[in-house]
């Protein structure tokens, strides 16, 4: 049982860093590595990956990856404290170290004060969101210490891992044959700040990963600019009058290019009722809705 | 009914910044799956600014942004009629009625016993709007409770529990409106006492509070100067050290040793040169458990309406006795509140005999 949970890991670790490769994340180096940190110790980490890009106004971003591949019945918060605090130390000693840097220059160069804990529940049918809502509640993060620099651990479970599934399906299918789109990119608006200009790039963030919108463009036919919103909120006609509003604010809706907005959350009976007022919303411009995927399962580009 | 606006990066990160607190943030980085660590506040609100929210996560951080950011106080008045008057079935009709602005509710009346007496308890809720720079905060919906007792057949005593210095006031027009003209809404107001009798007022307070309670020391007071539109302050509290804090013990020694505190020199000194007061923070030992309690009676508005709120409550542990701060619930916060006010509105009677 225990080498098949440690090879079930492994191939997990490798799904894992090819979902986040599909949205432009590079990895660095070999899974399973250990490097020495500036406490002169060695520390095992799954694998280093980073998206390139200047982002809201940051620096390539590195990520310490943790990928966990759990039955639901096994999964325990006091375990799950365990990882973070682990997977926070790991960030704390080895960022920065003589041999990360010498061993993995292009993961030094980025901004390495992240971690992603990927964490997929392998017995879908009993998979809760709550349990892991649970764990994360018993997590005290640490305070400023010295001249410690902030950290931060982002953790994916089925629910985030399958929206990133579904969202590679959209993109696929617009840029397939039968749709004709083309040059897909992941719109980056100027916020923030420093007000950096507006940057469109293969990479998706891990803002975008947490956030309730993703905005995209892409061209149709000879060179037709069209607009895409991937929206994951509830689909009541509030949700959608805010979305307008940012849109507005964003300076992403043009009558002179066609808006697409995609769905991910689904009641077809209740937003039947609610779609007229949604077109009419976005009347302004050409406004089409369609519907993301909802999956159940890891597909199957993922394993091949 | 105003546009639905979604905050700029700016607004999400001042709201987050400073209308929120740390363990807030920090909560609803966690419930999302986001664990900033070892960030100050300022970083974990610019973080989580970054994201984009959809209505249920706005609403979130905006009520807590209204919640941190409201400090109950319990306030009131008393309904006098000519006639007997049975303000439970008038307060019914008004809901049938819905005779009442737009943008006002009232939830159904329900009733318990505090000893002897019955006690009908509401809510309301209106919307308010506010300006500001963050538009996300400007209209905001308030809903606060209030209860109502009998006092004798012609008259009825109104407690507010405000979270907002409007809501008095319209729960007042409220009543107002759906009563006889004829019917009298009594409030303890600061301008019905002459300078001396505000005085004994706050002096009396401190020995009136409840027989549960002993008094211990004035933490900070108010004095006020001038019109209403043209007002001096004088603002003493027990953390400064300096002349104006004596002038505190002085006070606190003047009523524990049951002195007139007119005869305080700096009370006098104040009363000469035009102040009034108009506000003072007393602390009170439980008699026979370890817990201590400080409250603020206060005038506030335009015109002065008087007021209560819970400042601080705390236990002592160890045995050193050191205070700490003691959770309590906003049903017990307005419990003690409504006690330093009824001892207030005794004390405000007595004085305008």
């Amino acid at each position: 049982m225990a080498e098949d949970q440690g090879v079930n890991g492994d191939i997990w670790n490798k799904e894992a860093v090819s979902l986040l490769k599909e949205f432009g994340w590079i990895s660095i180096g070999d899974n399973n590595i250990d490097i020495k940190g500036i406490d002169k110790k060695k520390h095992g980490i799954d694998t280093l990956i980073k998206y390139e890009g200047n982002l809201f106004n940051r620096l390539p971003q590195g990520f310490f990856l943790e990928a966990k591949r759990y039955e639901t019945k096994n999964f325990k918060a006091v375990n799950f404290r365990d990882w973070v605090n682990t997977l926070d130390n790991k960030i704390r000693l080895l960022r920065g170290s003589i041999e990360m840097e010498e061993q993995f220059p292009d993961f030094s160069n980025s901004d390495a004060r992240n971690g992603i804990i990927m964490i997929w529940f392998a017995d879908v049918a009993n998979y809760n969101e709550d349990k892991l809502k649970k764990a994360l509640k018993s997590i005290s993060p640490k305070n400023p210490s010295g001249l410690t620099r902030p950290s931060r651990i982002f953790v994916l479970d089925n629910y985030h891992i399958l929206r990133l599934c579904s969202l590679k399906n959209s993109i696929e299918n617009i840029e397939s044959k039968k749709e004709g789109f083309k040059n897909f990119k992941f719109y980056y608006p100027s916020v923030g700040n420093n007000s950096n200009p507006i940057f469109r790039s293969n990479s998706l963030s891990i803002e975008y990963m947490f956030s309730k919108f993703i905005l995209g463009e892409a061209i149709y036919g000879a060179n037709k600019e069209v607009k895409i919103v991937f929206f994951f909120g509830n689909p009541i006609i509030q949700n959608f009058k805010l979305l307008k509003d940012c849109l507005l604010n964003l300076n992403f809706i043009d009558s002179d290019k066609d808006l697409i907005l995609f769905l991910y959350k689904r009641d077809d009976n209740q937003f039947r009722k609610i779609r007229p007022d949604v077109e009419n919303l976005f009347s302004s411009t050409s406004f089409s809705i369609r519907q993301m995927d909802i999956l159940a399962d890891l597909p199957s580009w993922i394993k091949n | 009914m105003k546009e639905i606006t979604y905050p700029s990066f700016y607004e999400l990160k001042e709201v987050l910044e400073n209308l929120t607190n740390k363990s807030f943030n920090v909560a609803f980085g966690l419930e999302r799956g986001i664990i900033i660590s070892r960030s100050n506040h300022a970083n974990t609100a610019s973080e989580l600014a970054y994201l984009f929210y959809d209505k249920e996560d706005i609403d979130e951080i905006r009520n807590e942004a209204y919640r941190r950011n409201t400090n109950h106080t319990l306030s009131g008045f008393q309904i006098k009629s000519e006639s007997s008057i049975e303000l439970p079935s008038v307060f019914e009709s008004i809901i049938s009625t819905g005779n009442i602005e737009i943008g006002q509710s009232l939830s159904s009346l329900t009733e318990e016993y505090e000893g002897k007496t019955k006690i009908f308890t509401s809510m309301m809720e209106y919307r308010k709007r506010k300006i500001g720079r963050i538009e996300f905060l400007q209209e905001e919906t308030i809903n606060f409770k209030f209860n109502f007792f009998q006092i004798d057949q012609k008259t009825w005593q109104v407690e507010v529990d405000c979270v907002r210095s409007n809501d008095l006031g319209e729960i007042k027009k409220i009543f107002e409106k759906n009563l006889s003209r004829e019917t009298d809404f009594e409030e303890i107001e600061l301008n019905s006492l002459t300078t001396e009798k505000t005085i004994n007022f706050f002096d009396s307070l401190a020995n009136k509070f409840d027989e549960n309670w002993t008094f211990k020391d004035i933490k900070h007071l108010t004095l006020k100067r001038g019109s209403e539109n043209d007002e001096d302050i004088i603002d003493v509290s027990s953390r400064e050290e300096d002349q104006e804090s004596d002038n505190l013990s002085g006070i606190t020694q003047a009523i524990l040793e049951g002195k007139n505190l007119r005869e305080n020199s700096f009370v006098k000194n104040s009363v000469e040169n035009g102040y009034k007061f108009t506000s003072m923070t007393y602390e009170f030992d439980h008699s026979t458990e370890p817990k201590t309690i400080q409250i603020k009676a206060e005038f506030k508005g335009r015109p002065k309406i008087f007021e209560t709120s819970i400042i601080n409550f705390m236990a002592k542990t160890g045995l050193g006795a050191e205070s700490s701060e003691l959770k309590i619930n906003q049903s017990q916060k307005r419990k003690y509140c409504s006690m330093l006010w009824n001892a207030a509105k005794e004390t405000y009677y007595e004085l305008l005999k």
